[in-house]
């Protein structure tokens, strides 16, 4: 009977050690997971970020343009100020920023003059503020640009600053 | 007596010997019962667990799929005139859907079977078909009202056919032809192939309307072979164009016709799966012709302002102002608002005026 008693004790306790192991290697797994998925939640924000450059940069709404020509890596000054006096207008019943969400999502974009003079334009800031999320990281853009004033014919040199923030 | 009690000695010794033996036939069964028990148990664990897992990283793999998909969208977005083609070894499949509602647009790029999605609804996607296969073409055309607006992207795996119907008298046609790369499998004849067993779906441009007769009385025409497939039949009319579609195994087409004569509608209602796709993807094209119209009209405002201190360009005031006057329409109208912007902004070049686009 102590024997029997002894064996499956014995049973009992390798069943234990055995469920604990596993145990460990699943959290182990986990933490290889998550760690996983974190990174591939970085590169999709980065890819995003790229995203709304590339097609930021290029919008009719901002690019440069000449008979309907649209030029490659140039802003219009006059577009921007445009766009700035649209920011917060509505049309067809929703406001102008709230075209771009879908495109530029939870970011800031700024457009900069730095030569020859400085100048700074906030065009589009989808504030973290007006929603509950939880800020996971930040990425940061900057891509050159001319910027054309159509009044004085002439070009400056600028960044497009975008920064897109990962959310949870 | 004393065979009797050795008897009885006997009976009691077999009498002990047959319990034994039941508790150990009664411990052994135990032993095997829990050790089944307990393996099924740990073996749906692992099951549960393996399955959990091959859930997530397929869940993975979709949100990367269209993530890069969309990638490759937005970079094609800003190349005009161009067609790209995407090889991939394994066999891809996306579905593109276009609702449209009285207020809003809803548009997806999905993986089928995916909880994942991407919006596409500011992106101008036309497509005949859900994608599939090792093979997706991507073409791009500028959309021009006359001004830029975006740039309208159309998708086509290599299942898709088009087949110029009895179009080569028709120049308007030939256009058509002229304006569909080489890279998509398309010809030009009077006679359709035999064998489109192979294509998921025909995209037919003719001058003439498709004959539902034909697959009653296979012998009267050589449109049979359209019977089984998904069809788009585009009739190229002088100034107007009728989109007819069926499914495949379908003997009826439905049709919607189009006071338009554009190069550019007409490829965009080839790429399209039917009229209603057609019309969500042009209700985008409104909603962004809208926008860079009041972007342009600001513009016009402050060129019109600033002229009037020049001394030497006053005489350019009076084109911002009817510029504007062109413009206000298609704040209002979008898409279908007559204008002489082009013109305006001809005058203001001949005139060495900052011109508006």
């Amino acid at each position: 009977m102590k024997k029997s008693q002894i064996k499956l004790f014995e049973s009992i306790a390798v069943l234990i050690i055995f469920v604990f192991l596993v145990a460990i290697g699943i959290q182990f797994y986990g933490n290889v997971q998550m760690r996983a998925l974190n990174d591939a939640a970085t590169e999709f924000s980065e890819l995003s970020a790229i995203k709304s450059t590339l097609v930021l940069s290029n919008l009719p709404e901002l690019a440069c343009s000449f008979q309907g020509i649209n030029d490659v890596g140039c802003v219009d000054i006059q577009k921007i100020k445009a766009w700035e006096r649209l920011t917060n207008t509505t049309l067809s019943g929703y406001s102008f920023l709230e075209h771009y969400i879908p495109i530029l999502g939870l970011s800031e974009v700024i457009i900069e003059e730095i030569y020859p003079s400085s100048k700074r334009w906030v065009i589009y800031n989808a504030s973290v503020g007006n929603f509950s999320v939880r800020i996971l990281g930040e990425t940061r853009l900057e891509v050159p640009t001319v910027i054309f004033d159509p009044e004085t014919n002439k070009n400056s040199f600028g960044i497009i600053r975008v920064k897109t923030y990962m959310v949870r | 007596m004393d065979r009797l009690l050795i008897f009885k000695k006997h009976l009691k010794k077999c009498l002990l010997r047959w319990r034994m033996f039941k508790k150990g036939q009664v411990s052994t069964q135990f032993n095997w019962l829990f050790v089944s028990v307990a393996g099924g148990v740990i073996l749906l664990f692992f099951v549960f667990v393996i399955t959990q897992v091959q859930s997530a990283q397929e869940a993975k793999l979709a949100a990367k799929v269209i993530s890069n998909f969309d990638a490759i969208l937005s970079g094609s977005q800003v190349s005009p005139n161009t067609l790209n083609t995407i090889d991939s070894s394994a066999a891809l499949k996306f579905e593109i859907s276009c609702e449209l509602f009285v207020d809003d647009i809803t548009s997806e790029l999905s993986v089928p079977k995916a909880y994942s999605r991407q919006d596409i609804s500011r992106k101008v996607v036309f497509t005949p078909d859900d994608l599939s296969g090792k093979n997706i073409f991507i073409y791009v055309r500028p959309i021009e009202v006359p001004f830029q607006v975006d740039n309208a992207i159309m998708l086509a795996d290599e299942r898709t056919y088009f087949f110029f119907y009895n179009s080569s008298s028709s120049t308007q046609l030939l256009d058509v032809y002229d304006g569909l790369p080489n890279g998509f499998t398309k010809l030009i004849g009077a006679i359709f192939p035999d064998d489109l067993s192979s294509f998921k779906r025909v995209v037919v441009v003719s001058p003439s309307a498709p004959n539902v007769s034909a697959f009653s009385y296979p012998s009267i025409t050589n449109e049979k072979v359209l019977r089984n497939l998904n069809v788009n039949w585009i009739q190229i009319g002088t100034l107007n164009t009728t989109f007819f579609y069926k499914e495949a195994k379908s003997t009826q087409y439905a049709n919607k016709s189009y006071n338009t004569s554009n190069l550019n509608s007409r490829l965009h209602m080839m790429f399209s799966k039917d009229p209603a796709f057609y019309d969500c993807n042009v209700k985008k094209i409104d909603n962004r012709v809208k926008i860079v119209a009041q972007i342009y009209n600001e513009k016009a405002i402050d060129l019109r302002t600033w002229s009037a201190s020049q001394p030497t360009l006053l005489a350019c005031k009076n084109y911002y102002q009817s510029a504007q006057a062109q413009l206000g329409p298609i704040i209002n109208y979008g898409l279908t608002a007559s204008t002489t912007i082009a013109t305006i902004n001809g005058q203001l070049l001949r005139a060495s005026c900052p011109l508006i686009y």
